[in-house]
């Protein structure tokens, strides 16, 4: 492991050296461009092209640091997990925690998504691992061991540190190239006009020329070779996440089988920015087949292949995988075989997922947390969360239509968790899951309602049958008012909207079907 | 004689140079040993902490099961006062086989098996096992490394200097995985 890294390191540093140079390198050019020198001795160009390169450099920088995660989650809706929440997913992420001897365990976000994916950002102690919903939904335990072995792989192995650093550079690299090529335009033009700059330096001789030459091929290129050099790196880090989480599980199918399942999904992550893609697993915004010198990530399809054709689960392993799949070795170190033998492990759990129900729970609790009021509809029991931004005492329920006196923000909270506990294990619909099924009431609150001697109203003629035929007309039974109800209603108490008397809608999809 | 003597002087303060940081080095990887070793004991108090709530959770629902409870809160009391990593892992072995037949007899009680709070039980206790299989897995590989280390050379000069002596492995529970030759030392 040890040997590994300090391979990584200086492989790492090389890189960052390299592209430090072209930095400089570029950051001359545009000072050559923008101040030529006047004479041989005349050296304030490279003064000014050093400077140029340091401000752009320091601004993107700038950029990267100071906006770490509104930059990452831009356009995500995102939770902080805690271990009242979800804490399968806590105990795995702290297992791996220790697996892998990084000591301080991740923050954990939580990405409100049915495409299964995850990523890791953050620097140093300050590092996080992030899921999304349906990651969650779709893996077992020990395949969500995997994604989270990989994440924290990257994070043991500092990509996300080498990565942001390398990310900043690269920019700088291709904003100075941008400014190069419009100043070489600029130039050409003016000097189209003048040609005075032009046959002075003909004038010069050949080596000169041939060194501008030289100058201005690399200008072009640069750019695009410091891309090369990236992604070269982001891919073999990858690779890299993926031998490290086979050996801190000791498990690689689970990995394994995580990726397929990722890959395969027929739902992908869209809203993912462009900056924000090559963080993850699985790139959402690449072509699974990808591979070319500017992917981010190696093909799936290999990455399967390596960790399923490993004999052990040991760095040496992975080695030798990925020599007989890819062709090439991949980590690259000498003392690879001196590491003790590593045996595959057998899977720890059964195929159980962690499920909605308590990702669900999970979010309710947050919610309730951050000042959001849970109130239950005292008519049809409908679960309603009403967001601290809606400062209203009352309001109308979205689904009987009866008024609701809210509590004051603040007083609820730790209250409504209790009461509200029961009801989210049983799966009890609440209006922001509205995909979910609506079971009918449960006897108890039936039999109460009851009391409340009312006369259920009675089915009419429907008035303005809808579309798709299944919506019922009403007539209040102690007012007479006509009410339009949407099946959603069926086997509801409602409330009516002229007298606000409670009534039940009446449950027979028969009825409905034979008066359509 | 003047450059000779600068030679001599360069390739002294050399050695000294890496005896510093050869010793720097291993001192580390034996603190990182202590480290996860701290790490299993963490570990292993959470799970001691644990079985009197499982046990209590249990009894209400399967209290003839009187001999099972009873092995648990035995092999935990054994395996609380058991010194030295060899006898530890002894006494650690017996305890996770014998909550194994709690969670076993578990199957014959659907309420049980029902219950919520036997549920998070299930959940911790078996995050905790998960979490002392990597933490002894971690340890171990720490062990592998520091004794092929001072056992090197030209690490172990400085070893034996300083007297850095070779560590314990915390053995695995399974017969044949033990049987196994576990560490390869390559010079």
């Amino acid at each position: 492991m040890w040997e590994q890294i300090a391979a990584n390191k200086r492989r790492s540093t090389i890189l960052l050296f390299v592209l430090f140079l072209m930095m400089i390198a570029m950051g001359c050019a545009v000072g050559y461009l923008l101040s030529p020198p006047k004479n041989d001795d005349d050296q304030t160009w490279v003064a000014t092209g050093v400077m140029i390169g340091g401000i752009v450099f320091l601004i993107q920088y700038a950029i990267y640091a100071l906006t770490p995660q509104s930059v990452v989650f831009s356009g995500l809706q995102v939770q902080e997990v805690t271990k009242e929440d979800i804490p399968q997913l806590i105990n795995i992420v702290e297992e791996m925690t220790i697996a892998s001897g990084i000591g301080k365990t991740p923050r954990v976000y939580l990405i409100f998504d049915p495409a299964p994916n995850a990523f890791a950002f953050g620097r140093g102690e300050h590092a996080s691992v992030a899921v999304t919903t349906g990651l969650l939904e779709m893996l077992n335990r020990d395949e969500l061991q995997g994604v989270i072995a990989h994440e924290i792989g990257h994070i043991r192995n500092r990509d996300i540190n080498f990565m942001t650093l390398a990310a900043v550079m690269l920019g700088t690299i291709i904003v100075l190239g941008e400014v190069a090529y419009r100043l070489i335009y600029i130039g050409a033009r003016v000097g189209e006009r003048s040609s005075s700059r032009s046959s002075r330096r003909s004038s010069a001789g050949g080596a000169e020329l041939i060194i501008f030459l030289a100058a201005l091929i690399f200008m072009l290129i640069a750019p695009t070779l410091a891309q090369i050099l990236y992604f070269a790196s982001s891919r073999r880090r990858e690779y890299l996440a993926d031998a490290s989480a086979a050996l801190f599980t000791r498990y690689p199918e689970g990995l394994a089988s995580a990726l397929e399942k990722i890959a395969y999904s027929p739902v992908r992550l869209t809203k993912v920015s462009r900056a924000v893609a090559p963080l993850f697993i699985v790139n959402p915004l690449e072509a699974l087949d990808a591979d070319s010198i500017f992917s981010t990530h190696p093909p799936v399809e290999k990455r399967i292949k390596i960790l399923r054709s490993m004999a052990g689960a040991s760095l040496y392993d992975y080695e030798r995988a990925a020599e007989s799949v890819v062709g090439r070795r991949i980590i690259r170190s000498k003392n690879l075989q001196a590491t003790e033998p590593q045996p595959v492990m057998s899977p720890l759990q059964g195929a159980e997922t962690i499920g909605a129900a308590a990702i669900l729970a999970a979010s309710d609790m947050h919610r309730a947390r951050g000042g959001y009021r849970m109130v239950s509809c005292p008519t049809c029991k409908l679960t309603l969360k009403v967001p601290p931004t809606l400062q209203t005492d009352t309001m109308e329920c979205p689904r009987c239509g009866e008024t609701i006196h809210l509590p004051p923000p603040g007083a609820i909270a730790t209250a409504s968790l209790m009461e509200e506990k029961p009801s989210e294990a049983e799966g009890e619909p609440s209006e922001t899951d509205s995909g979910a099924a609506k079971p009918p009431f449960d006897s108890e609150s039936r039999s109460a309602a009851r009391k409340s001697d009312i006369p259920p109203a009675q089915t009419v003629e429907l008035t303005t049958p809808r579309q798709g035929g299944r919506w019922q007309s009403l007539e209040c039974t102690v007012c007479g008012q006509k009410i339009q109800l949407s099946p959603a209603f069926s086997a509801r108490w409602i409330s009516c909207p002229k007298c606000h008397s409670k009534l039940i809608f009446p449950a027979d999809k028969e009825t409905v079907n034979a008066s359509a | 004689m003047g450059t000779a003597a600068i030679v001599i002087l360069i390739i002294l303060i050399l050695a000294i140079l890496w005896v510093i940081g050869t010793y720097n080095s291993l001192v580390a990887m034996r603190a990182e040993i202590d480290n996860a070793w701290a790490q299993i004991d963490v570990q292993l108090k959470r799970r001691y902490d644990l079985i009197p709530n499982l046990v209590e959770t249990v009894k209400g629902y399967a209290a003839h099961e009187r001999e099972t409870l009873e092995k648990v809160i035995q092999a935990r009391n054994a395996a609380m006062q058991a010194q030295g990593v060899a006898q530890k892992a002894e006494a650690e072995n017996m305890l996770t086989s014998t909550l194994r037949s709690i969670f076993a007899l578990a199957e014959a009680y659907p309420n049980l098996k029902a219950n919520e709070n036997f549920l998070a039980l299930q959940e911790e206790l078996s995050s905790t096992e998960n979490r002392i299989a990597f933490a002894r897995q971690y340890y171990n590989d720490s062990v592998m490394r520091y004794n092929a280390r001072i056992q090197q050379f030209p690490a172990n000069v400085v070893a034996n200097m300083f007297g850095f002596s070779r560590r314990d492995f915390f053995e695995l529970q399974d017969q044949e995985q033990r049987e196994a030759p576990r560490v390869k030392f390559t010079a």
